[in-house]
């Protein structure tokens, strides 16, 4: 009685079956043989005369009308082994992909330090085994080493990181990987509280609307807040008062004037652009760079030169002046262009007067820096790389840094 | 000698080859369709470490924030909202500022950095100049201090 109760068990299923396959329209399947009966399956081979003896295995597969068996176990056992390959290999193809992106990077960025025009180089990167390595200690290393130059030292050039609400206690950066280039590449973060670094040096990065410049870094944005700066050699005060080289800064919020993402200080223009095609805080990491060319002097002995912000290696449009254009700060051509002030260059905030930002804290009598500026407007976000060249690189560069940075 | 020919016959025939063929182009798809879901690149988990305080008990402390403008975190002590923790350098106070959002249309560069500044005023004395938010290293000092 149970063996009848299986053999019809077994019959409605290879029914089943069949019917299954015939649905998938897999005609050449459709000549299973499933032997109920006996446990071993002969099939004679038309093409050569011989006999195959497949043993304890009662299910088979005819391929085509030539008679060879061909097993689902076997099929099945190729497909896991194909798939076990691939799991074990494609991880490793990725990982050398990774590392291979990272050692052109690693190069490229080294060919980047000694350009003759390149006065900070900012890789994040420590100098431990295979560059991979966090930087040790509280500094960022200024690795550009041709300057054109003969006094110039790097080392003047260091990034400090510094604590905003009390410069000798611990800072509170955090050193992650950055997922640029896997595990290999380095970034910090700066939590937009009290975090921010700090170059000594000036002389080299002191720019005059006679001179082009280019700086260049790679942002990733918590969340863009009003104000919040990644760079700035600035002051800013009011409209009518304000000593401003460059910085860049986001201004994320809609409005008539300045509705783009981010606004841009240069020297005595302040230009915004209203679509920069990014939403910065779901884009991951972006590649931004802020270039100045110097074009003429014109008639009256003033200077002209052009602005231009890229993102992600593509140049923005026209950007919108708010200097001139903006109705509502028409004072705002009063600006100094500071270039005579001797202002280090801020990553991860702002410098702004201290006697207009925090004047409790403002001694008119005091001229130190210290009592000058104050830091403001913190950048929450990973920075990694920052560099900044004496002179406009050509768009075509500017891609190129973008395209052997991107992730 | 057997498997070699049977390889030979099943690659001799079409019908085979081509559903042989098939089904490796389709585990290949599938491993592949599989590693870009699993194996996505893995960025740092975003946002930064800030000081807070809850809206709710009021309590000191310190979490991970992605948007400080409207923070999603919660209090660890009682499951409440939470405001960026600044400290006003005049009073003492210690107080939390959330939404600081507001109309910016019609507004200067400068007038909109200033609206962002007076946002942050301390509730207790005024005070919009020395205002600053509190550092992480600072709140976590103060709680080792209370011994929490």
């Amino acid at each position: 009685m149970e063996e009848s109760c299986d053999t019809h068990l077994e019959a409605a299923m290879t029914v089943a079956f069949e019917r299954l396959l015939s649905t998938w329209g897999l005609d050449v399947w459709r000549e299973i043989c499933y032997n109920q009966s006996q446990a071993d399956l002969v099939m004679a081979s038309n093409a050569e005369g011989r006999q195959m003896r497949t043993s304890n295995v009662n299910t088979a597969v005819r391929v085509g009308h030539r008679g060879r068996i061909f097993t689902l176990v076997e099929m099945l056992m190729v497909v896991a082994i194909i798939g076990i390959l691939m799991a074990l290999l494609l991880p490793m193809l990725r990982e050398a992909k990774i590392q291979a992106k990272f050692v052109r990077w690693v190069a490229f960025n080294r060919n980047c330090s000694n350009d003759p025009t390149c006065v900070v180089n900012f890789n994040f990167q420590g100098n431990g085994p295979a560059f991979s390595t966090p930087p040790p200690g509280d500094v960022l290393i200024n690795s550009a080493s041709g300057s054109q130059n003969s006094d110039f030292k790097p080392e003047l050039y260091n990034g400090y990181l510094k604590n905003n609400n009390d410069p000798s206690a611990h800072h509170n950066f955090e050193w992650v990987r950055s997922g640029r280039f896997g595990r290999y590449k380095w970034a910090l973060r700066f939590n937009g509280a009290d975090t921010y670094v700090v170059m000594p040096g000036t002389k080299e990065i002191n720019f005059t609307p006679y001179t082009s410049f280019t700086v260049l870094c790679w942002l990733k944005f918590d969340k863009m807040g009003l104000g919040d700066c990644p760079f700035s050699k600035s002051l800013w005060g009011t409209a009518s008062d304000a000593s401003c080289q460059y910085d860049l800064y986001a201004m994320p919020w809609s409005g008539q004037f300045g509705q783009g993402s981010f606004d841009v200080d240069v020297f005595t223009t302040c230009g915004t652009w209203p679509n920069t095609e990014v939403d910065f805080d779901k884009a991951g990491w972006v590649h931004l760079a802020l270039r100045y060319k110097y074009l003429e002097t014109n008639a009256s002995g003033d200077a002209e030169g052009e602005i231009t912000v890229f993102i992600n290696g593509k140049a923005l449009g026209n950007y919108i002046n708010i200097t001139s254009q903006n109705p509502y700060t028409a004072a705002a051509t009063e600006w100094k262009t500071c270039a005579d002030l001797s202002i280090p260059l801020i990553l991860g905030g702002a410098g702004c007067y201290r006697k207009y930002w925090s004047a409790s804290t403002w001694d008119p009598n005091d001229t130190s820096l210290a009592n000058t500026w104050v830091i403001k407007f913190l950048f929450q976000g990973l920075m990694d790389e920052f560099l900044v060249y004496k002179r406009a690189l050509s768009d075509g560069e500017i891609k190129g840094h973008y395209d052997m940075g991107k992730p | 000698m057997a498997e070699q020919n049977m390889v030979s016959m099943l690659w001799r025939d079409k019908e085979a080859r081509k559903w042989g063929i098939c089904v490796l182009l389709f585990v290949a798809l599938t491993s592949l369709v599989l590693y870009r879901i699993f194996h996505t690149e893995k960025l740092p988990p975003p946002g930064a470490k800030r000081a807070v305080i809850c809206q709710k008990c009021g309590k000191l402390q310190v979490l991970r924030i992605v948007d400080p403008e409207t923070p999603k975190a919660r209090c660890a002590y009682c499951g409440g909202r939470v405001g960026m923790a600044w400290k006003c350098g005049h009073c003492g106070y210690e107080y939390y500022i959330v939404n600081f959002k507001f109309d910016a249309r019609n507004l200067s560069t400068m007038e909109r950095l200033r609206k962002v500044e007076s946002l942050r005023r301390c509730p207790n004395c005024g005070e919009i100049k020395d205002v600053r938010p509190m550092s992480v290293n600072e709140v976590e000092d103060e709680l080792k201090r209370r011994g929490e």
